[in-house]
Formats: structure tokens, sequence, C-alpha cells
């Protein structure tokens, strides 16, 4: 009869957190950082809110030191990518949810985490969060 | 403890025995905005990582714009006369509605009288 051992849990995330940037005017192609951070734990979800005017962007979610980014070079939010578009076609010049994206990550990290943004149209500015969970 | 990225960005650190996670806190040099009864004054701040707050940047020749004009600061602040709102004439809809309701007034008030 064979022996199991079952996995040994590494990443037990038990304070949750959250991590918001304001960036009222942000320069063209700059990454701005959402939250940098040197420990273990689970990311849960990015929401990135912008304005009817200007809503491209790319989003680097860097885990163990390896980079992901993700960049919406259409417009098109999070149609094209991960994301889950609230947008609809009501048109405004203001910060809306409706022209908001929630990026669902639901990812482990063992040793650190970085969400930067970068706006790729123009120098219209963002809203961004970061929800996440530290051992 | 704080930090500033090549970016302008002000970072704030928390750090625990478990982790050291750093957050956005600002901008190094922002526009704070002072409202009196008669103008508006753009103040220019600057972070500084030794008070740990932000102080005023009496930097001077930085242009910024405000409501689509230049100006330049001078001593990091410049200070905007606010105008008046002009009153506005009433438009003929208002004008007649007026003229009914003062049209109104007048027949209850003869009314009133020769009761």
């Amino acid at each position: 009869m064979g022996r199991y051992s079952f996995p040994t849990v590494i990443v037990q995330p038990t304070k949750p957190k959250v991590a918001n940037l304001n960036q009222g005017t942000a320069i063209q192609d700059t990454w701005y950082t959402v939250v940098d951070v040197t420990g273990v734990g689970i990311l849960s979800k990015v929401v990135l809110t912008a304005t009817e005017n200007n809503y491209r962007y790319s989003i680097k979610i860097t885990i163990d030191g390896v980079a992901n980014t993700i960049t919406d070079a259409t417009g098109a939010l999070g149609l094209e990518s991960l994301g889950l578009d609230h947008r609809s076609d009501t048109a405004s010049n203001s910060y809306n949810p409706e022209h908001s994206i929630d990026y669902v990550c639901q990812t482990y990290f063992k040793t650190s985490l970085k969400i930067e943004i970068a706006n790729t149209a123009s120098a219209d500015g963002f809203r961004a969060s970061a929800m996440y969970s530290l051992e | 403890m704080y930090k500033i990225l090549q970016n302008g960005q002000v970072m704030r650190q928390e750090k625990t025995d478990s982790y050291e996670q750093w957050v956005p806190f600002g901008m190094e040099i922002e526009i704070r905005i002072t409202e009196t009864e008669t103008a508006q004054i753009y103040q220019q701040v600057k972070f500084s990582l030794i008070s740990e707050t932000w102080e005023a940047d009496l930097t001077n020749d930085t242009t910024i714009v405000i409501d689509g004009v230049e100006h330049i600061l001078v001593d990091g602040q410049v200070t905007i006369p606010k105008t008046p709102e002009p009153e506005l004439n009433p438009t003929l809809e208002e004008m007649q509605i007026q003229t009914l309701l003062n049209t109104e007034y007048l027949v209850i008030m003869s009314e009133l009288t020769s009761l």
C-alpha cells in the first residue's frame, strides 16, 4: 500500500490589504506604482478606473520577479484581455465605474508583488486599487 | 519611512516581521489650492524626506496652467482673483412666467380688497 503525503500549504495569507493610487495627472507611458510588496501573500484583484476621454492603459503585475504586462492599446479595456469591463455606452468625461475594469487575478506570490500602471494614450489621470492579502 | 520614485511618486513604507510594503502617498511636487473670499491661491509644495511632509516650494519660474491660461509662480505661488459672476438677463420665457405671476397676484389682491 502506498503512502500519501499531502502537499504543505506554503502560503496562508491572513492580513487583507488594499492599496490605492489616485493619479490626477499621469505622464504618458510612465509607470506608476500601486503597490510594492516584499513578502508572501495572494493578489486577488486590480481595479482600474479611467475616464471616457482616455481609457488606454498597460498594467504590469510583477510576481516573484516575473513581470506580466497587460496592454490595452485599443481602448477596449478588458474586453480583449483579462478584465471584466464595467463600461456602457454612457458618455462621460469624469471618473466613472462604467469606465473601470476589474482584473481578477487570484494569484499567489512567494517573495514579492509589484503592480504598476501606465497611461498609454495621453496625460489624463486614473485611479487604481489593488486588493491582496499578506501572511 | 518614505521614498521618492524616479517618476515623482512618494511611497510610504509599512514593515512588519513578515512583510514590507510600499504604497502611494502622493507626488513629490503638488499644487495645493486655498480659497479666500476674493481669490484662489495656488501654492506649489514639495515633499521633504526629512520632515516627512510637504513644505512650501519657493521655486520661481515654474509655469502652471489654470483654466487654459499659463501662470508663472512667484515664490512658489500664484493668486487668482475671483471674478463675480455676471447677472444673467432673464429669458423671454422667464419674463412671460413672471408677467403671469404678477397678473395672478393682482387679480387675487383685487378680489380680496373687494370683499
